[in-house]
């Protein structure tokens, strides 16, 4: 792929480009105090995210990426939101918001160490992996997990469909 | 087609899965709504599968063949995330059935109207058993 005269500027670049609209969506979504305002902010870091997987030359991730966080996660925080008045409190004082910064940053250096630690094992070459090898991996390889995860899946939906049942044969 | 090669492509990606990390323990750690809460912990669900979609595409087990894992892990977090997000929506809805609101604020109005006394509580609980 080095006919493109630019292409090796071209890949981080792009990256670089998703990777800052993920994290000045997620940055948005985390600080907005307007609920609406976050979770718009929220659907654009997920669809920068979908950017990284398709830069993964994972073209079916990005897709449910977008089914699954932009689509389905979307609606159901829309659903969430109409619950409310859309106006979150206030953060906690500078202290709480330096504390959640602390616990939030110290998991994540440590992580980011390890990976600094392990990064020269990597090799820097996404494979072609198509969708059918994926689907045939998941229904032989991995056929349990994968039945696991429709179970969880179902566990989870009945679970919601009993709470939002219950009380509304009561009231 | 467009595909990252760059050499520090797996660092990069798990840098940007750590940043979401990061920002989703925030968001836990101090917000107070319930919906805010639940964005925090997807963007860290989302980061995860940043992290597991580039080790599963950049640094494979060695002789394992072809390398799914990865991907297919990612999708196992996905389905993660929209369960638990069905949950926590039908969470938030029984707590708005019963308190009038999710907002922190209502609830905390809500809550300290009811202090140990049992009076609004028996109400509560009364219509917990008819359901």
């Amino acid at each position: 792929m080095n006919e493109v005269p630019f292409a090796a500027y071209a890949a981080p670049a792009l990256f670089a480009l998703h990777a800052l609209i993920t994290l000045a969506g997620a940055f948005a979504a985390v600080t907005s105090l307007n609920m609406a305002r976050a979770l718009a902010a929220f659907l654009a870091s997920m669809f920068g995210l979908a950017g990284v997987f398709l830069l993964m030359n994972a073209a079916f991730l990005a897709l449910a990426q977008l089914l699954v966080y932009v689509g389905a996660v979307g609606v159901l925080l829309f659903f969430a939101l109409s619950l409310s008045r859309g106006q979150a409190k206030a953060l906690p004082g500078p202290k709480g918001v330096l504390f959640a910064a602390l616990g939030a940053t110290l998991p994540a250096l440590a992580a980011a160490a390890c990976a600094f630690a392990v990064s020269g094992q990597a090799q820097a070459r996404p494979r072609d992996l198509p969708v059918a090898d994926l689907g045939a991996f998941l229904l032989t390889g991995y056929a349990l997990p994968f039945e696991i995860i429709s179970v969880a899946l179902f566990a989870a939906m009945a679970g919601a469909v009993t709470l939002g049942f219950t009380r509304r044969r009561s009231a | 087609m467009s595909v990252v090669d760059f050499p520090a492509a797996w660092l990069a990606c798990q840098l940007l899965a750590l940043c979401l990390l990061g920002l989703g323990f925030y968001a836990l750690f101090t917000r107070r709504h319930l919906a805010a809460a639940l964005i925090g912990v997807e963007l860290a669900i989302a980061g995860a599968g940043v992290s597991l979609a580039a080790s599963g595409t950049y640094a494979p087990a060695p002789g394992a063949g072809p390398v799914l894992t990865g991907q297919s892990l990612t999708l196992f977090a996905m389905g993660l995330a929209a369960a638990e997000a069905s949950v926590v929506l039908a969470l938030m809805a029984v707590i708005a059935r019963r308190f009038g609101s999710v907002d922190p604020v209502r609830l905390e109005d809500a809550l300290a109207l009811t202090p140990a006394p049992a009076g609004p509580d028996e109400s509560v609980s009364g219509g917990e058993d008819d359901a």
